[in-house]
């Protein structure tokens, strides 16, 4: 009996001072924790911004706390409510989390903290609007952007494609005169929430405001062709045989040379300047549009900061980190676009995009987007991610016409809707 | 065995036992009675649903399509390795310094963490710039075409296998008693009589465990597709586990979290009840 005594002894000591540590604090100064995403080099840019909080409040600490990535955070969000204690202050989250947070009894929106947000960019401030106010701020804002190796677009002669239409022209004499892929990549939801979205000068892809004013109950890209009319121009563009279905690895055969462009965020610029350096010239330019008509432009995406408890303090940090100040050393630091409009007009930016001419195109796409482009808030955000990479795979490879494609994408959305529903209805 | 004793024992398994039924049995019971209810995003049974999550599950497509993959990876992966580990603890089974040496090296993949060799092999089967493909001139698009996905999982799945397996057996080997074999080199057996007819019978035992835990493996596969293929491409890799995953924690899909569990659970003990009652047949005969 004496070893087992002292077994637990054992055992118990080490709980002892688990639970006693870390309780010495001083209780005039609140401490807000952020869940972040930031990792690698944004993660240097963010603990630079929360020194700088830190430092300047006596009163108000940050706590930043690394969660992996923005759906990681999410993840860890959702399993903190549920066992009912634990959650942050402030959760950095993406436009997966939208339809989770709209209806989060522990969320507190933006309108309800009083954030004054009048400087913010319209399309940027937009993406996460709800039924019940913004569920957010924008604080590391991004957006599809069109990346190209200027070399061999030069080489081969040609400029850049503006349009759909102008890129099925130019992919062949691009891939005949280089001997690389035109392009690299199969468009998911991601590209089609802009391909879609653009269209007619901004369109819905499911109702209710693409989920924002509540979940969805169908979609609509099959009622008003905008899948439809993309599918053509992609299989078209396909058909040129310039183009190639990578759905891994698509950015490493990009900087290697091995295709003349791609599509991706525009908050891999700062890496894919990295990436290219001594390589080749690299370029970004506007998102190819569908058709004349697809003027909506591309939906703002990246993260925004989330308030999951009403204070003055979260107030605070929140203002701090959209402030002009904090927006120009973020962005110019890592690539995403400022949301803060007085970032832009002040002359530390301008300097800064004399001198980095890459990264105003993304603004400049950006503040010339409608705000009906938002980004898609439905369930089983995961699973319509790969059935619309794989479903627009078989339209390019002959499996199933198009018209086929857009009812089984159409239908499997719907199911997931439906199931949703019943299950949360 | 006295009283006291007795109660000792209790004493001794009631830690394991409490923490079997902690995060093993009350979690099951839960997930099986909550699969007959709609549970909401909040964990709260809202309705009575009999059937339905079941019909709903068996109704998905890519359900059935993780079935089919789990179970093409267990008819292609189980024999592989099997023969694989059998082959490399039969080579090495007699004792001299040579075969020590040899034995170490196939111990090695023990000292690697699975998620580190995964990237590794991700990497030497990159799209763009695979090793293997220069050094033996192959132009084979790896993880980017679900034929060369699922052998590359494979090839992860063997290599975390193999060094447990292989142990496991080399010590079956090494169990077998001398004078069994002695007897049978006075009867005049040749190397492969003995082999076959002596030695490999007798690890049987053990082979039926590798085999086993090996389909648990499979059964449970989902962090190497995870690292590797992350169900792709075009959600073919998708193992049933992997599937239970995207579901429940990326959709948080109370329905199919339930019903998978109870279905995973009860064919687990399936297989469990199969491999009882081999062992016990074997004991008997």
């Amino acid at each position: 009996m004496r070893r087992l005594k002292l077994i637990a002894i054992l055992f118990l000591v080490p709980a002892l001072i688990f639970a006693s540590g870390s309780k010495e604090r001083n209780e005039d100064v609140t401490t807000v924790t952020i869940w972040h995403s930031n990792s690698g080099l944004l993660e240097d840019a963010f603990s630079h911004l929360v020194d700088q909080f830190n430092e300047s409040h006596e009163d108000i600490k940050i706590n930043a706390v690394y969660q992996g990535a923005a759906n990681d955070v999410l993840t860890s969000v959702n399993a903190a409510a549920l066992a009912g204690s634990g959650l942050p202050d402030i959760a950095q989250l993406d436009a997966t989390a939208g339809l989770d947070m709209m209806y989060a009894p522990y969320l507190v929106t933006v309108e309800e903290l009083g954030i004054d947000t009048s400087n913010l960019i319209d399309s940027a401030y937009a993406a996460y609007d709800s039924q019940r106010g913004h569920i957010g701020v924008p604080f590391n804002a991004s957006s599809l952007m069109f990346y190209y190796n200027a070399d061999l677009f030069k080489a081969a002669g040609v400029s850049v494609p503006r349009t759909l239409d102008e890129f099925i022209q130019v992919a062949p004499v691009l891939y005949e005169k280089t001997g690389v892929y035109a392009f690299s990549g199969v468009p998911t939801t991601y590209e089609l929430v802009t391909f879609l979205g653009s269209q007619n000068g901004g369109t819905f892809i499911t109702d209710n405001r693409n989920g924002h004013d509540g979940v969805s109950n169908k979609v609509l890209f099959d009622e008003n062709g905008t899948f439809k009319t993309f599918l053509e121009k992609w299989k078209a563009l396909y058909d040129t045989k310039a183009v190639n279905n990578l759905t891994s690895g698509v950015s490493n055969a990009f900087y290697s040379g091995q295709c003349a462009s791609m599509l991706a965020s525009s908050s891999s610029l700062s890496t894919a300047i990295e990436n290219t350096e001594g390589l080749f010239e690299l370029g970004i330019a506007f998102v190819p549009i569908v058709n004349e008509e697809a003027t909506g432009g591309v939906n703002i995406g990246g993260g925004c900061l989330a308030a999951l408890n009403n204070s003055n303090a979260v107030k605070e940090v929140i203002e701090f980190m959209i402030s002009p100040e904090s927006q120009a050393y973020w962005t110019e630091s890592t690539g995403y676009m400022p949301v803060n409009r007085k970032t832009i007009e002040s002359e530390e930016w301008k300097e800064f995009i004399k001198d980095n001419p890459l990264f105003s195109v993304a603004l400049e796409q950006a503040l010339s987007s409608s705000d009906k482009v938002i980004g898609l808030w439905i369930p089983s955000a995961y699973q319509v991610y790969y059935s619309f990479q794989s479903t627009i795979a078989s339209v390019l490879t002959d499996e199933i016409s198009i018209d086929e494609a857009v009812k089984n994408m159409a239908d499997m959305i719907n199911a997931n809707l439906k199931e949703y529903a019943r299950q949360n209805g | 065995m006295s009283a006291k004793s007795e109660k000792r024992g209790y004493l001794y398994v009631l830690p394991a036992v409490v923490l079997v039924a902690v995060f093993s049995y009350y979690p099951f019971l839960k997930a099986f009675v909550s699969s007959f209810f709609i549970e909401n995003q909040m964990g709260e049974l809202t309705a009575f649903a009999g059937l339905e999550n079941y019909k709903a599950l068996i109704g998905n497509e890519f359900f059935i399509q993780s079935v089919k993959t789990t179970f093409l990876l267990a008819v292609i992966f189980i024999p592989v390795n099997t023969v694989l580990t059998l082959l490399g603890a039969t080579l090495v089974r007699r004792k001299s310094r040579f075969n020590e040496v040899i034995g170490s090296v196939y111990i090695i993949p023990l000292a690697f963490s699975m998620s580190l060799f995964a990237l590794i092999l991700k990497q030497i089967l990159s799209p763009t710039n695979s090793i293997i493909n220069r050094i033996f001139h192959l132009n084979v698009v790896w993880l980017n075409d679900r034929t060369s996905a699922l052998a590359s999982i494979i090839i992860l799945c063997v290599f975390l296998d193999f060094a447990l397996d292989y142990v496991l057996l080399l010590s079956a080997f090494r169990k077998i008693e001398r004078n069994i074999i002695e007897a049978s080199l006075i009867d005049g057996t040749n190397e492969w009589q003995r082999y076959f007819m002596i030695e490999l019978p007798l690890i049987v035992p053990t082979l039926v465990m590798t085999i086993f835990i090996a389909l648990k493996d499979i059964l449970l596969i989902s962090a190497p597709i995870m690292l590797m293929t992350e169900g792709g491409p075009f959600r073919s890799t998708e193992s049933v586990m992997f599937y239970y995953y995207i579901e429940a924690f990326k959709g948080h899909n109370k329905a199919t979290e339930n019903t998978i569990s109870v279905i995973t659970v009860l064919f687990s003990a399936l297989l469990l009840a199969v491999y009882s009652l081999i062992q016990k047949r074997r004991r008997h005969a």
